[in-house]
C-alpha cells in the first residue's frame, strides 16, 4: 500500500500535475549479488535486451532519475510502517538494513528497487481466525509503465520512490472470499495509520497461490474484486494444465523438449496471410520448430499450452505465434502447411509452431522457449503472472530467488530504536469500528456516510478535505456522491484539484453549486487554472439577478425561475440572495397593487 | 574473540526469542548481519543475539582476474574509482576491486581486448607520480600498437588526463580516459556504455589525450572531449564531465559517431617527456583573505596557479604580497573563478597592477589544468616558462571564444 508521506529517498511528493517535462532513455545490465551469482529472473529479463524511455514528472528529481544518491530515509514512512506493525502484533527490528532488490524490467532507474525489512510475525484476526504475517517490508514504488512495444518500454518517473508498506501473510487464507476479508482488514489498518489517500494504484495485492505445482505469484492485483476472479482462473489454469502435462508425459516419456527454431521464409514467400505479411513488414521473419507429443494440447477443448507458449514470446516482442492446433486458419494455406510438415517431419502426436521475429533473437527464443516448456512438463508451474481486468492471468516472468537482493551501500544502517519509541508514544491504531463512531459523532454525519468513508478507505480525505472547508456534509458529498458520478460518467479527477476547489471554495465563500460546477470541469479534463478563471463557477450577483428577473415573466414559480436561470446562464445562483429579491419584488407588487384598491 | 561464524555459512540465532535462520554477512561494531533466505539483511544488535548452530558452506565462487595482455588492438588500463569498484559485503561500502573483465559483456571480450591493473586507489588519492606511471604504462601500449583506454574515478579525471595530455607531446594511437558515475554492481551503471563507447572511438585514432563520458542523462549518448577543456562539473550526473568553451571532439548516438570538432591526428611516433615538477600548488582566492597565506605556500613551491575573481582579480593586500613572491622567482599563474572567459589583466587597475607584479595570465585556460600545465613546463621548459605557459600546447587555450 503506497503511504502518502511524500516519497521514501528525496523530499518529492507523491502527486504529480505535470507527467512529462522532459525525458530519457536508459539500458540496465545484469549484475551479480553479493553471493557472486546472478538471478534466474534478473538474467531472463536481461536476456529481452530493452530500451527504456522515461518520462519525467513535476514531482520527481535527481533522485528518481538515478542520477543523485538516495537522501535520508522519511520518517513519517517509517513511523507509520512501525505503527503498523505494532498493531499485528509484529516484532520489529532495532535497525533496518536498507536492500536492493534487482529488478531490470526498466521499472526502476537503479535497476533495483530499494527494500527493507521492517518487522516479522504478528497476525491480523479475521472471520475464520487469525491471518499470520510474515513480513512487513518498506520499499519504494516503481515507476509506472506507460507502454510497451517489443524492445521499447516507456515508463512514468511520477509514481516511482513513493513508500509502499508491503505487508505478507502466510499461507492462513482458505479461499477466495477469505483473502478478499484478509486484504480490506490489512488495508484498513494502514489506512487509518493516516498518510492514505485512495488512488486507482495505492493498494495492490501480489496473491501467492500454490496447488501443489509450485508457488504461483499474481502481481500487482489493484481491486480486491480481481483477487478473487485471479485465483478462480488461476486454479482452472492450472488444473487443466496438469491434465495436458499429463497426456503429454503418456506420449514423451523421455521429456526431451528440444526447440530448434529453423528459418522457413521461404515457404512464406507468396503466402497470402496477413498474420505473416505484416510482421514482416517490419522486418520479421518465420522460424518454425517442431513440437514433440503437444498435437491436441496447444488449444483444444481446456488445453491451452499455446498460449503458455505465446505469452512468453511475447514478451520478446513476439507478435505472431501460430501453432498447429489453429491451423489452417490466419490465411495460411494448405500447401504451405504441407511444405512445412516436410521440413519438420512431426510424427504421431507431434504438433509445430510457427513464429514471426528478429534473427538474432533466435538463440535466446528458442532456449526460453524449451525452458519453460520443460519446468511445465515437471508440474513446475511456479511464476510470477499478471492479471487482466476479466481476471485471466499471464506469464510475467520467472520466480525470482534470493540471489537477487543485496545491499544498498549508499544507505548506513538505520536505527529503529528511537522510531520506535515514538510510535509507541502515538498510541495504538483506530480500529475500524471506533473510526466511524468517531466521524459520525464528531462530525455529525450520518453513520450509513461514516460507514461508507471508512470502509472505501476514504476517512483521509474526508478528515484533510474537511479542515479546509469545515462543512462535513458537503465533503462527504462530494467524496461519495459527486466524485464517484463524475467519474463514472466523465473523467477522473486529481486529488491535488480537489484539494484546490475546496481551498477556493473556502477563500471564495463559495457553495455546493460552485465546487461540483469547479469538480465537473476538473473532471472533463480542465486545468485547475481554467477552472479558477471561468466565470461560470461563480454565482450570478444581486445586480444580475435583478436584471434577469425583470425579463422574466412574473407568473412563474420560484422553481419555474431557478430553471430557467439556470438554463441561460450555466452559472450557480446564490439561493438565498434569489429569495430576498423575490421577497423584495412582491412586496413591491403589494404595494402598488394596495396604492390601487 | 573468535568469531563464531564466517562469510557465507549458515547460521540460526536465537534474537529477542525471535529465531532468525540464514547466511552470515558479517559481524562489525556490535551488529551482526545475517541474509535471509528470501534476500533481506537483518541487523541484529550481537548482545541480544545468541548462535544455536553454524553450518560451514561453500566459499563463494573467487573473483576472475581477468588480466589479459594483447597487441594491435585496445588495452583497458584500470587505475580504481567508482568505475572499478564494488560493493565490500562485509562492510557494506564500495570499494575498489580488480577484476575489470567483469565489465565487459563476453562479445567485447573475444574482441581484440586486453586489461591490466595498473593501480588500484580512488582518484582523490592520485598523486603526480602516479600521473607518470600512468603515462609509461600508455607508452608501453602505444609501442605495441595498441590505442589506450585509462580507467579512472572522475573527481580527478581532469587533472590526470590533462597532465598525461601535456606530457605526451606526440601519440601514435588515441589515449582516452573514461570512467563512471554509477559503480559497476548496479544494474543502471554508466560503466559499461562508457567503455563501449571509448573502445568505438578508438577507432577514430585521436592523437590527443581525451575523455569519454555520458553525454545526457540518457544512454546511448557519450561525448569525446579534449582531456585540456574538459572540467566536472556536477556530483552526481553521468554528464558530469563536460567541455567549457571547445573541446568536444566527437559524439556517439545510438551508436553512430559524429566528428564535432578538430582534432590532432594520431603521429607516426610516440614523443614522452614524462616528467612533472611537483613543486606548484592551485589557490582560491576569497574575499577577506588574509596576506601571509600565499608566501607560506609559495615557500616551497616553484610556481602557483591563482583562482581569482572575474577577468582574474585579488585583492590589494594579496598583491603586494604577490608582488614580493614573483620578486623571488616564484611564477604567480592568474586564471578565474568563473572558468568561463579570458582572464584579462588590462581592463581594471588592479588587473594592470597584477601585471606589474609580474602575474602571467592564463587566458581562457581552466584552472585545474594550468596546475598540471605549470607541472609540465617547470619540468620541461623552465627557461620559458611565462612564455610557454601564455602559449597554447594541447588545445588548453580556445583563441577564439564563441560563448
Amino acid at each position: 500500500m503506497q503511504l502518502d508521506t511524500g516519497k521514501l529517498f528525496c523530499r518529492c511528493g507523491n502527486e504529480a500535475e505535470k507527467e512529462s517535462i522532459s525525458t530519457f532513455a536508459r539500458k540496465l545490465s545484469l549484475v551479480s549479488g553479493e553471493m557472486g551469482a546472478t538471478d534466474r529472473a534478473a538474467y531472463y529479463e536481461k536476456e529481452r535486451d530493452r530500451e527504456f524511455h522515461y518520462n519525467v514528472s513535476d514531482n520527481s528529481c535527481l533522485v528518481e532519475m538515478d542520477e543523485d544518491p538516495p537522501h535520508a530515509i522519511n520518517q513519517d514512512a517509517l513511523i507509520t510502517a512501525v505503527r503498523v506493525a505494532r498493531t499485528f502484533g509484529s516484532s520489529v527490528f532495532d535497525h533496518l538494513s536498507v536492500m536492493r532488490k534487482i529488478v531490470v524490467d526498466g521499472s526502476n532507474t537503479s535497476g533495483f528497487q530499494r527494500t527493507s525489512l521492517v518487522a516479522t510475525g504478528g497476525g491480523a484476526a479475521t472471520s475464520s481466525g487469525i491471518v499470520r504475517i510474515s513480513t512487513i517490508c518498506l520499499e519504494e514504488d516503481s515507476a509506472r509503465r506507460i507502454s510497451e512495444d517489443g524492445r521499447k518500454a516507456v515508463f512514468g518517473l511520477d509514481r516511482l520512490g513513493i513508500p509502499l508498506l508491503e505487508i505478507a501473510t502466510e499461507p492462513d487464507i482458505r479461499d477466495a472470499d477469505h483473502a478478499v476479508e484478509a486484504a480490506r482488514m490489512i488495508s484498513f489498518i494502514v489506512a487509518s495509520a493516516g498518510h492514505f489517500k485512495r488512488s486507482a494504484e495505492a493498494i495492490r495485492q501480489d496473491v501467492n497461490i500454490s496447488l501443489g505445482y509450485g508457488r504461483v505469484e499474481i502481481k500487482g492485483v489493484s481491486k480486491l474484486s480481481l483477487i478473487g476472479d485471479g485465483i478462480r482462473s488461476e486454479i482452472g489454469r492450472q488444473t487443466s494444465l496438469a491434465q495436458a502435462v499429463s497426456v503429454l508425459n503418456s506420449r514423451n516419456p523421455g521429456r526431451a523438449y528440444n526447440i530448434k527454431l529453423i528459418n522457413c521464409s521461404e515457404i512464406f514467400r507468396n503466402t497470402k496471410s496477413k498474420v505473416i505479411l505484416g510482421e514482416a513488414s517490419s522486418g520479421k521473419i518465420a522460424y518454425c520448430s517442431l513440437l514433440k507429443g503437444m498435437d491436441g494440447l496447444l488449444k483444444k477443448g481446456e488445453f491451452r499450452l499455446g498460449r503458455e507458449t505465446a505469452d512468453l514470446v511475447k514478451l520478446f516482442g513476439v507478435k505472431g505465434l501460430l501453432h498447429s492446433d489453429e491451423l489452417p486458419g490466419y490465411g495460411i494455406e494448405n500447401d504451405e502447411l504441407e511444405k512445412i510438415r516436410a521440413l519438420l517431419k512431426p510424427g504421431e502426436g507431434d504438433a509445430f509452431m510457427i513464429v514471426m521475429t528478429q534473427p538474432d533473437l533466435i538463440h535466446v527464443l528458442s532456449k526460453e522457449i524449451q525452458n519453460r516448456l520443460s519446468k511445465i512438463a515437471d508440474l513446475d508451474f511456479s511464476e510470477t503472472r499478471s492479471v487482466s481486468e476479466d481476471g485471466t492471468t499471464h506469464f510475467l516472468r520467472p520466480m525470482p530467488g534470493g540471489e537477487r537482493m543485496y545491499p544498498e551501500t549508499d544507505i548506513p544502517l538505520i536505527d529503529l530504536v528511537p522510531v520506535l519509541h515514538t510510535a509507541k508514544a502515538m498510541g495504538p491504531l483506530e480500529d475500524m469500528r471506533s473510526l466511524v463512531e468517531r466521524l459520525t459523532r464528531q462530525y455529525g454525519i450520518s453513520s450509513q456516510d461514516s460507514e461508507v468513508l471508512v470502509n472505501e478507505f476514504k476517512s483521509g480525505p474526508f478528515l484533510e478535505l474537511n479542515s479546509i472547508i469545515d462543512d462535513p456534509r458537503l465533503t462527504a458529498r462530494v467524496l461519495l456522491q459527486t466524485i464517484p458520478e463524475l467519474e463514472r460518467t466523465s473523467g477522473p479527477i486529481a486529488y491535488h484539484d480537489l484539494v484546490s476547489t475546496f481551498r477556493l471554495a473556502k477563500e471564495k465563500g463559495l457553495k455546493r453549486e460552485s465546487v461540483e460546477t469547479m469538480l465537473a470541469m476538473c473532471s472533463r479534463g480542465a486545468s485547475f487554472e481554467e477552472v479558477k478563471a471561468s466565470p461560470l463557477i461563480y454565482p450570478l450577483s444581486e445586480e444580475e439577478l435583478r436584471q434577469i428577473l425583470s425579463s422574466l415573466d412574473p407568473g412563474m414559480s420560484q422553481s419555474q425561475i431557478i430553471a430557467r436561470i439556470r438554463k441561460e446562464t450555466g452559472r450557480p445562483i446564490n439561493a438565498q440572495a434569489l429569495s430576498r429579491l423575490l421577497g423584495s419584488l412582491k412586496d413591491q407588487e403589494k404595494k402598488s397593487s394596495g396604492g390601487r384598491a | 574473540m573468535k568469531e563464531k561464524a564466517s562469510f557465507g555459512d549458515r547460521v540460526r540465532l536465537s534474537y529477542n526469542n525471535v529465531e532468525i535462520e540464514g547466511t552470515f554477512i558479517s559481524h562489525e561494531n556490535g551488529i551482526i548481519t545475517v541474509k535471509l533466505k528470501s534476500g533481506y539483511n537483518v541487523a541484529l544488535s550481537d548482545d541480544r543475539a545468541e548462535y544455536l548452530s553454524v553450518t560451514p558452506a561453500n566459499r563463494p565462487s573467487e573473483e576472475r582476474s581477468g588480466e589479459r595482455e594483447i597487441s594491435g588492438g585496445v588495452m583497458l588500463l584500470a587505475t580504481g574509482g567508482t568505475i572499478a569498484s564494488r560493493v565490500d559485503y562485509t562492510t557494506g561500502a564500495v570499494k575498489p576491486h580488480y577484476d575489470i573483465s567483469s565489465l565487459l559483456g563476453e562479445a567485447e571480450i573475444r574482441e581484440k581486448l586486453g586489461t591490466r591493473v595498473i593501480d588500484n586507489i580512488l582518484s582523490e588519492n592520485v598523486t603526480p607520480e602516479k600521473w607518470i606511471l600512468m603515462a609509461e604504462h600508455a607508452r608501453k601500449e602505444l609501442d605495441r600498437g595498441n590505442h589506450v583506454i585509462i580507467l579512472h574515478g572522475t573527481d580527478t579525471m581532469t587533472y590526470s588526463a590533462s597532465a598525461l595530455s601535456f606530457m605526451f607531446e606526440k601519440q601514435s594511437k588515441s589515449i582516452i580516459f573514461t570512467g563512471s558515475q554509477r559503480s559497476p554492481d548496479r544494474p543502471s551503471s554508466d560503466a559499461f556504455e562508457n567503455i563501449r563507447s571509448a573502445i568505438s572511438f578508438s577507432s577514430l585514432n585521436v592523437g590527443e589525450v581525451s575523455i569519454c563520458m555520458h553525454d545526457s542523462r540518457s544512454d546511448l549518448s557519450e561525448r569525446l572531449i579534449r582531456a585540456t577543456r574538459s572540467r566536472k562539473m556536477h556530483t552526481s550526473r553521468r554528464d558530469a564531465i563536460r567541455d567549457i568553451d571547445g573541446g568536444g571532439l566527437a559524439d556517439i548516438r545510438n551508436g553512430k559517431v559524429s566528428i564535432l570538432g578538430r582534432f590532432r591526428p594520431a603521429a607516426d611516433e610516440t614523443v614522452l617527456n614524462a616528467k612533472l615538477d611537483d613543486r606548484v600548488a592551485l589557490i582560491y582566492f576569497y574575499p577577506g583573505m588574509e596576506s601571509g597565506i600565499l608566501s607560506r605556500i609559495a615557500e616551497k613551491k616553484k610556481a602557483l596557479v591563482v583562482m581569482g575573481t572575474g577577468l582574474g582579480h585579488v585583492s590589494e593586500a594579496i598583491i603586494s604580497e604577490i608582488r614580493e613572491i614573483t620578486r623571488d622567482g616564484v611564477h604567480v599563474v592568474m586564471t578565474s573563478q568563473c572558468l568561463q572567459g579570458n582572464v584579462n589583466l588590462n581592463i581594471y587597475s588592479t588587473g594592470r597592477e597584477l601585471k606589474n607584479a609580474g602575474v602571467i595570465s592564463a587566458g581562457d585556460i581552466l584552472p585545474e589544468v594550468a596546475f598540471t600545465k605549470a607541472m609540465y613546463v617547470l619540468a620541461n621548459h623552465g627557461e620559458d616558462f611565462g612564455e610557454t605557459m601564455m602559449k597554447s600546447l594541447r588545445g588548453e587555450i580556445s583563441g577564439r571564444l564563441l560563448n
